[in-house]
């Protein structure tokens, strides 16, 4: 049994699912927990009621917001103290900045944006060029080593057991740091962001403009999905940089991925090949991404959007 | 802890270093070969994310030139021998001098022992600030750069989109996060910043930059000791997906019955 220290983390007071997968990775190890924020208590009392020995929890509100150092900062306390086999993390934008901060920081191996994940076995699954190939990899015998994992890789898991929360604080120096957060911008959708959706509608060239996006968007909205494109798409100005799915976008893991008028290109197929189920909609029959769909449907997504909407609220009583 | 000192005043000749490292086209095709990934037909290029961080250090040196502070740009890459290209492609569009820590029995293999060859070659620097891509698109880690940053204590922020220089020495950046949204800071140098999608576009190299590239100066370094702590005990490919299943007819039946296969066949909704 090793000792395991998680990074967890919260979006407006939730637990994050992906906090719970790292469980299932260290389903047989000892399991503490390190969460941030002013409004993290929920999310902190979920982790204690699934097995989590102990969840420290650092409620200072100056560390409502990412900030690197402050955060290194705080792990860096309790890790010293804790004296944990592993630390891992979720590969988020939070986690793929912190773990590898730390993992440097105490010498450690790192194990990045692994979509398997076992702390048990010391291995897990990395995938590069975006997925293109998979490396099976192995940590080397460590005090400490690091891992991040792929929002929706694993099941999101429980331990036996309840554990305790442990309001705790952090020494560092906030004011003579030479980061000084300013403020964040809104969300440019209260959509869930692609790299942790279960389903995604992702468009095209073909949609043409930007105001046709919104056929997405309404089918998006009646799956609770979120919306990504592909680099043509975003490339001529049909849709922000960060909805690009593809090697030089986003990789998505999402359980659905409904394509509509995108042809596979190699890069863009990298970002999406490791959704569970694929829907090519394209009307060039031709079109490479039918290679590697499950479902598809030759046709107009201008005609066939809208409907596979009206069906989804028909036949899903949504 | 002090990482940093506070009162770094940029009169002397600046020094920007960008880290740069040499990878496959984006539309390759993977292919295994025995044990290992076959790069015999693989055409390398700068990785994507590190063209946006060669651009923004020649923009910060243009800027700097305008308020007489003289500034110097050293690319920094690790690789095979053939890996110089990538620093004389960036030699062509303005970086100044080259670093090349050569590694052809490829010793550096995971984030920390990359991190660890690239932070001792930046040691010998002491650069001001350091420009990284957000990830290389080969090895994926997303972690190298700000492995570098710790290594040399020196702060960072990652996956920027957008940098305003509001003094020599002091920046604010934005910096890309879920959802869309943009976490914005200010930023003391010295700092390593990495670069995202949307920072900037590469300009393209002109000919006298073409022919100023060849004579510009790489300092080759053997790459030393360093321990991995990541092994990769064996590679495959994704697995292919059956036989795609063509759903037929009209607009309205086609709907219908993608959704119920959807709904009752996959269950993913």
């Amino acid at each position: 049994m090793k000792k395991v220290l998680i990074i967890a983390e919260q979006k407006k007071g939730s637990l994050k699912k992906a906090s719970l997968e790292l469980l299932t990775a260290a389903k047989n190890d000892e399991v503490h927990a390190i969460i941030f924020g002013s409004q993290a208590k929920a999310a902190a009392d979920e982790l204690a009621s699934k097995g989590v020995k102990e969840v420290f929890w650092i409620k200072d509100a100056k560390f409502d917001h990412y900030h690197p150092e402050a955060f290194a900062s705080a792990c860096e306390e309790v890790i010293k103290t804790l004296k944990p086999d592993y630390v891992i993390g979720t590969a988020s934008s939070q986690g793929k900045d912190l773990v590898p901060k730390l993992a440097a920081r105490f010498d450690g191996p790192l194990a990045s944006d692994c979509v398997e994940l076992s702390i048990d076995h010391a291995k897990g699954k990395h995938p590069f060029f975006s997925g293109k190939a998979l490396a099976d990899v192995a940590f080397e015998a460590s005090t400490i080593s690091f891992a991040t994992l792929r929002p929706n890789s694993l099941a999101a898991g429980a331990l036996t057991g309840a554990g305790k929360v442990t309001e705790t604080s952090s020494n560092f120096d906030f004011a003579s740091s030479p980061i000084q957060y300013q403020k964040s911008t809104e969300a440019t959708s209260d959509r869930p962001d692609l790299t942790e959706a279960g389903v995604i509608v992702s468009g095209g060239r073909s949609l043409k403009t930007k105001d046709n996006f919104k056929i997405l968007f309404d089918l998006a909205d009646t799956l609770g999905a979120a919306v990504g494109a592909s680099r043509a798409a975003v490339d001529e100005g049909l849709a922000g940089h960060d909805m690009q799915v593809g090697q030089t976008g986003k990789t998505v893991n999402p359980s659905l991925y409904l394509a509509f008028g995108i042809s596979g290109a190699i890069q863009h197929l990298a970002g999406m090949r490791t959704s569970k189920v694929i829907v090519a909609v394209n009307k060039d029959p031709n079109a490479p991404l039918f290679q590697k769909a499950n479902y598809g449907i030759v046709g107009d997504l201008f005609v066939l959007a809208p409907l596979i909407t009206e069906e989804c609220k028909k036949q899903l009583g949504k | 802890m002090i990482r940093w000192q506070s009162d770094v005043s940029l009169t002397t000749m600046t020094k920007i270093g960008v880290l740069i490292k040499f990878v496959p086209d984006t539309n390759s095709r993977i292919q295994l070969k025995g044990d290992a990934v076959d790069e015999a037909d693989l055409k390398f290029v700068i990785n994507p994310y590190d063209e946006f961080a060669i651009e923004e250090a020649v923009k910060t040196k243009e800027l700097w030139a305008k308020s007489n502070l003289p500034a110097e740009i050293v690319g920094i890459c690790l690789g095979p021998t053939a890996a110089a290209k990538a620093l004389r492609d960036a030699f062509a569009v303005g970086v100044d001098r080259g670093i090349h820590i050569v590694d052809n029995a490829k010793t550096a293999t995971d984030s920390r022992s990359i991190a660890t060859a690239l932070a001792e070659a930046c040691k010998t620097e002491s650069f001001n600030l350091i420009y990284a891509g957000k990830q290389a698109v080969d090895s994926d880690n997303h972690a190298v750069a700000v492995m570098v940053a710790e290594k040399l204590k020196m702060p960072h922020i990652a996956v920027i989109s957008k940098c305003e220089w509001t003094a020599n020495t002091e920046a604010t950046v934005e910096r890309d996060v879920e959802g869309g949204m943009k976490d914005i800071y200010k930023v003391k140098l010295p700092a390593l910043f990495t670069a995202n999608k949307g920072l900037n576009k590469m300009r393209l190299a002109s000919l006298p930059g073409i022919r100023a590239a060849a004579k510009k100066e790489i300092k080759e370094i053997p790459i030393a000791a360093v321990k991995a702590g990541i092994k990769v005990s064996g590679w495959s490919l994704p697995p292919e997906r059956g036989q795609v299943k063509m759903i037929e007819g009209e607009p309205e039946k086609q709907a219908a019955e993608l959704v119920r296969l959807l709904h009752t066949e996959a269950k993913v909704i």
